[in-house]
């Protein structure tokens, strides 16, 4: 296990310790290397955990390992090192048909949307429901529900084509969390989007974290992790920086 | 205020189109065509096969060579006299001479020729009750007729052998046609699946079972195959229907050619049905291997 310090004029930093102690964390990070690095000699293991509830920004330059990690929470990939725990279990020992059931647990939000263009924002959101088998009288309501929060309400029988940018990370949002997952996480969900439209998919996390579901997203927006007060997991050069009061670098 | 949510039937999660399955289809179709006309051909040429044998069990034909002074028409209408009362002939009579030179050539191996020659005489038995051929000639042979049988039903052998021999080939052509189809139906998967890997990625990450997606392909192919098919099966059983309209053989074995009955177009209409079913194993099949090794 090992957290390392970040530069001590722009952060202070938590203990790993004291992340590990979460009571009943819903993912965990043990000595974990990402995918692709040297799984014996690499010294960069990263070691976090998320508690149930909690809202967490993980932050970092482009290509330093945000949505390698993501992957490894989904169990989309397998670790280099180490050992990642989902909902109390080792991802490693899980059957398929498990790691199918964790997944249902989690909500994804793709930095490039995936939404599917053949079908109109209303299909789009409730493509989990449809997964998990749930009858349409069912789920209609809730989905409708989650697009009208998202500010989707008007635009159901719209084809993505016809959305804006802002509109379309929103809906990428509403099937994440139509499923009505445990965690939620979010791969840049504000990328590409002006500040007033960033703001409004952060404060939908932030409502939706006051739910209850545990939030995870990943962002290269350094401005928008100081707005959200959140803490923040900071990506560099392969080391996990777990940051509370996180504050941007001063800009030249 | 939550907006109502659209009545409409959710859409198709697979993009329509995606993966170009036209050529696939129209292959479909062709095997689909070809697996109708054998099915129907097969029918018209096993029941050709069986009108022949019925035929053949309940006839036979009687080689009569006149003996003395007596004149071979005679002589042949003597022994379709006789024959006429022996227990199990239906109707016995003299062939004309002139229709069936041919025929008393080979049956009396070439050596008949001039005022001499032998006249044939054709039996007809009752049905379930033909004499033995030792009955017949006993017969001819107390009234004194020099006479050869030509028992018909030795024949019936052969033509069982031929008709269960084409039926065999039919039937592994049918199956070749099948194996073929379902070979299509998991190409064609593999290629939609290539085609949509973002979509079936998005699926397995949102918690989707194997057998879900698996499903999407299986009732997509099973759909495109069942039209495919439909669309060569109708088009064997017009082909069928504009020959039997045309004035294609009605009896089965009159002129050489087949007899098809309208009823044999029904036997097309299996074929959409089959099609969709090994299209949709084919392609569920396909889905697991390709999703097998998927993390």
């Amino acid at each position: 296990m090992s957290m390392t310090a970040a530069a001590p004029d722009r952060e202070s930093v938590s203990s790993a310790e004291a992340a590990l102690a979460c009571q009943a964390p819903v993912v965990r990070f043990d000595g974990v290397s990402l995918p692709g690095q040297d799984e014996v000699f690499s010294p960069r293991r990263l070691s976090f955990a998320l508690a149930a509830g909690s809202f967490h920004l993980l932050t970092g330059a482009a290509g330093c390992g945000k949505t390698s990690l993501l992957n490894l929470i989904c169990v989309a990939d397998r670790p280099a090192a180490g050992r990642v725990q989902l909902f109390g279990r080792d991802t490693a020992s899980l059957s398929r048909r498990e790691i199918r059931l964790m997944r249902q647990r989690i909500g994804l939000v793709f930095a490039e949307d995936r939404l599917l263009e053949h079908l109109p924002v209303f299909d789009n959101a409730a493509l989990v429901p449809r997964i998990l088998g749930r009858k349409r009288g069912d789920y209609a309501p809730q989905v409708a529900q989650v697009l009208t929060w998202m500010g989707l309400g008007k635009r159901m029988d719209a084809l993505p084509g016809a959305l804006s940018a802002g509109e379309r990370r929103r809906l990428a949002i509403a099937r994440a969390v139509a499923g009505g997952p445990e965690i939620l996480l979010a791969d840049e969900p504000t990328g590409g989007l002006d500040g007033e439209s960033g703001l409004r998919v952060l404060r939908s996390l932030a409502e939706l974290n006051g739910a209850g579901t545990t939030v995870l997203m990943a962002s290269r927006n350094e401005e928008l992790a100081a707005a959200s007060g959140a803490p923040v997991l900071h990506l560099h050069e392969g080391r996990l920086t777990v940051i509370e009061g996180f504050d941007p670098a001063p800009r030249p | 205020m939550t907006a109502a949510p659209p009545r409409r039937r959710p859409g198709p999660l697979l993009a329509p189109g995606a993966g170009g399955a036209v050529p696939s289809f129209l292959t479909i179709a062709a095997l689909s065509l070809a697996a109708s006309l054998i099915v129907v051909a097969s029918l018209a040429a096993g029941r050709g096969a069986l009108d022949l044998r019925d035929r053949l069990v309940g006839s036979a034909t009687v080689v009569v060579r006149a003996a003395g002074l007596e004149s071979p028409d005679a002589a042949a209408a003597r022994a379709a006299e006789r024959l006429g009362v022996v227990d199990g002939v239906a109707r016995a009579w003299p062939l004309e001479p002139a229709g069936v030179d041919g025929l008393i050539a080979r049956l009396v191996d070439g050596s008949s020729s001039g005022g001499g020659a032998p006249r044939l005489v054709a039996v007809e038995f009752k049905a379930g009750a033909a004499p033995r051929s030792a009955t017949l000639l006993r017969a001819l042979k107390a009234d004194g007729l020099d006479a050869g049988l030509d028992d018909h039903r030795p024949w019936t052998s052969p033509i069982g052998r031929a008709a269960a021999l084409s039926s065999l080939a039919a039937a592994t052509l049918l199956a070749a046609i099948v194996a073929l189809l379902a070979a299509m139906a998991a190409f064609t998967t593999g290629r939609r699946l290539a085609a949509q890997a973002g979509l079936v990625d998005l699926l397995r990450l949102s918690g989707a079972a194997d057998g879900f997606i698996g499903g999407l392909f299986a009732a997509e192919t099973a759909r495109g195959a069942a039209w495919a098919s439909a669309a060569g099966a109708a088009a064997a059983a017009l082909a069928v229907a504009a020959w039997r309209l045309a004035g294609g053989a009605v009896e089965p074995i009159g002129g050489g050619v087949l007899a098809f009955n309208w009823t044999d177009l029904a036997w097309v209409a299996p074929w959409p049905f089959i099609a969709a079913a090994a299209g949709a194993l084919a392609a569920r099949l396909a889905v697991r291997a390709a999703l097998e090794d998927a993390p």
